[in-house]
């Protein structure tokens, strides 16, 4: 099986969903006669490639991080010029790959809803829509607090190479739950402000200026 | 009220949907409201990066030197913000999605739990009531605008407000006016 992964994070190389798309990938290629060639979309040349690339691919992986509740506004304007291109008879099957700094699945919903729409607006047929939250350490995190995040995508990527398919309840369990317990919830917007926020805001000398409201209407 | 119009009908335009904004602005100016429009596809609004700089380096400012503040600037003054675009693919623009990221200024990096789902905290008092408008595309169908709606209720209630109308603009100007000066 040949696949094209899309990153279309912002941040490009060195990103959260390129961590795992790489985890994908690698459980991808333990089938020995797929082949795979990632693409970050941020970069010029890229993306340019990536349009090129688009239709004649067998699989795509189109994997983002949750902007604003949906795709960043980038990986729309993508699509949106992938649409306006000659499409061939046999269109590509479309996995895609949403992660959001919020931990719940309630806030990747619906733009999975979306995505599979998309599809079928493309003539694509989607194989899933793998879904995390809780992402924005993953690549900062200790091996030990990640390792079980990054089998679950390997695994995923091992199936998906294997038979072109993705297990439902595989997503699922990958998506976690809709909410957490509040208790979980404060404990994790706590331990967020104090191991994250407040230290980078230090290191940096802005943290006496962190509730600044410079664009206050007069 | 002071309404902001953001345009964001992409390059190149559908001029059916410019011609529908101005007759709206034109309803809403007539009735007494201040309308401020922002043709979005006309400014340098560039992609966020991600770098998170708004909310750890330089609190409240973007480190894209582009029109953010000018948006941003609109944005606060505005007693509703109406994203506006025609739909592309089922959803609106990417060029309207693109300026709805660099709102994210408008927040802390603190996380809200209150409520039960995280959010994150406003840096500002005040924040505009949200609306979204557009322009059905030929194979639009129910479940293109229950989508659409949902993700918008989703950035209007992570932004701190509410979306107080989804409209087409199958809906005469002046009772999208009317939805609007309601809120």
């Amino acid at each position: 099986m040949q696949l094209l992964v899309l990153n279309g994070s912002p941040r490009g190389p060195k990103s959260n969903t390129r961590f795992v798309t790489d985890e994908f990938l690698r459980g991808f290629a333990a089938t020995p006669s797929n082949q795979a060639e990632t693409l970050d979309i941020a970069r010029p040349s890229d993306r340019e490639k990536a349009l090129a690339d688009f239709w004649q691919s067998e699989t795509v992986l189109l994997g983002f991080p949750l902007y604003a509740d949906a795709m960043p506004g980038m990986v729309k304007e993508f699509l949106e010029q992938v649409a306006t291109l000659p499409r061939p008879q046999r269109r590509p099957t479309l996995v895609f790959l949403v992660q959001s700094g919020f931990p719940e699945a309630s806030h990747t919903a619906p733009v999975a809803r979306y995505l599979e729409r998309l599809a079928g607006r493309l003539g694509c047929t989607c194989a899933g829509v793998l879904r995390r939250g809780g992402m924005e350490g993953v690549r900062s995190e200790p091996a030990w607090m990640v390792r079980g995040v990054l089998r679950r995508f390997r695994r995923l990527g091992e199936d998906f190479g294997r038979t072109g398919r993705l297990d439902a309840q595989a997503l699922r369990e990958l998506a976690g739950r809709e909410r957490h317990s509040r208790l979980a919830l404060r404990l994790v917007c706590w331990w967020s402000r104090v191991m994250f926020w407040d230290r980078e805001l230090k290191a940096n000398q802005a943290y006496d200026k962190r509730l600044a409201a410079p664009y206050a209407c007069q | 009220m002071k309404t902001l119009l953001m345009n964001g009908n992409p390059n190149p335009p559908d001029p059916r949907f410019d011609a529908y904004l101005q007759g709206l602005a034109q309803v809403l100016t007539e009735q007494g409201h201040a309308v401020n429009t922002l043709e979005l596809r006309s400014m340098d609004l560039r992609q966020c990066s991600g770098c998170f700089d708004c909310w750890l380096k330089t609190p409240g400012i973007c480190a894209i030197r582009d029109q953010h503040g000018q948006l941003v600037q609109a944005y606060l003054a505005a007693d509703v913000a109406v994203f506006a675009s025609p739909l592309v693919l089922g959803f609106s623009s990417g060029l309207l999605k693109r300026t709805a990221e660099k709102l994210i200024l408008t927040l802390l990096p603190y996380i809200d739990a209150s409520s039960g789902e995280s959010r994150h905290f406003p840096r500002y008092a005040k924040v505009p009531r949200l609306a979204v408008l557009y322009q059905d595309e030929p194979d639009t169908v129910d479940d293109d605008r229950a989508v659409t709606r949902e993700i918008w209720s989703r950035t209007a209630r992570n932004a701190n407000t509410s979306l107080v109308a989804c409209l087409s603009t199958s809906t005469t100007a002046t009772e999208v006016a009317h939805a609007i000066a309601r809120a």
